[in-house]
């Protein structure tokens, strides 16, 4: 089964990191966007299968991203993969919708994890 | 401004820089910065707002920087502060704040961090306003990394 993601996150070093991991996961990386509001737009055209969704950013932050998204499609797949994991900003993504919470820095066995449990949902 | 503010920040750098660098660190003496003396020459800066507000400054001299991000990045050279260098030093700055954002919460002081803002330059002064900031240096193969902390308690 081909499983399309979309990464978004504001640092380039993270987007390169994650499509490394993920394509050395099996994945393919159909999309990048450099804050939430690009993702929200991009995620219109590329309907990608999954997002992986940082949350500080400048213009829309990834919360804010996650619920338009969600808005869109509530079958939609985002995993919140931040720097911040205080626990009001896990349980607020949960609840708005997010499939995992990944707290950065993280392994890149966690990334597929979460990916591959993700992707059969 | 309390001890108990900074020490996070100070153990979640050790953590975070042998998590994504490999870099093994030891902590040096904590002090208070004198307001006038200079910064690094690259500085990550985040600002905090919450139960306590203030900065909170990385800073490093440059070969230093580029030994770390260096690391960070799979032992690719740095030869300049491009885009994807400059944005590994931001992030580095957030994971650790980040990291330290959650053993706040903890302790009961919940705060909120901004993205980070690099300022590379030679005898930078950065104003903490009036709070004071304190320093401790982590020495490493890669060099010194300076960990500026001013946050005081927010008056609501």
């Amino acid at each position: 089964m081909s499983c399309n993601i979309m990464i978004v996150d504001d640092a380039a070093f993270m987007r390169a990191t994650l499509k490394d991991v993920i394509t050395k996961g099996g994945f393919e990386v159909v999309g990048e966007a450099v804050n939430g509001k690009e993702a929200v737009d991009k995620y219109k055209t590329l309907k990608p299968d999954i997002v992986t969704m940082d949350i500080t950013m400048p213009e829309m932050d990834g919360l804010e991203a996650l619920k338009a998204i969600v808005g869109l499609n509530a079958d939609a797949k985002v995993v919140m993969v931040s720097a911040i994991g205080q626990q009001a900003n896990v349980l607020q993504a949960v609840k708005t919708g997010a499939k995992d919470f990944i707290v950065k820095p993280f392994q890149p066995d966690r990334i597929i994890d979460a990916l591959t449990k993700v992707a059969a949902m | 401004m309390k001890v108990e503010y900074v020490n996070p920040f100070i153990e979640s750098a050790a953590d975070v820089l042998e998590e994504i660098a490999n870099l093994k660190t030891e902590r040096g003496n904590l002090q208070l910065k004198d307001a006038n003396a200079p910064f690094r020459d690259v500085n990550a800066i985040l600002g905090v707002i919450g139960q306590v507000h203030g900065q909170v400054i990385y800073g490093f001299d440059e070969p230093t920087a580029k030994s770390i991000v260096s690391r960070m990045m799979m032992g690719a050279e740095i030869i300049e502060f491009d885009e994807m260098a400059r944005s590994a030093l931001g992030e580095l700055g957030n994971i650790i704040s980040g990291k330290a954002s959650v053993s706040l919460e903890s302790a009961g002081f919940p705060i909120e961090l901004s993205p980070p803002t690099l300022v590379m330059a030679q005898n930078v002064r950065i104003s903490s306003m009036n709070i004071p900031m304190i320093v401790v240096p982590l020495e490493s193969e890669c060099g010194t990394m300076n960990i500026y902390v001013g946050l005081e308690e927010s008056s609501d």
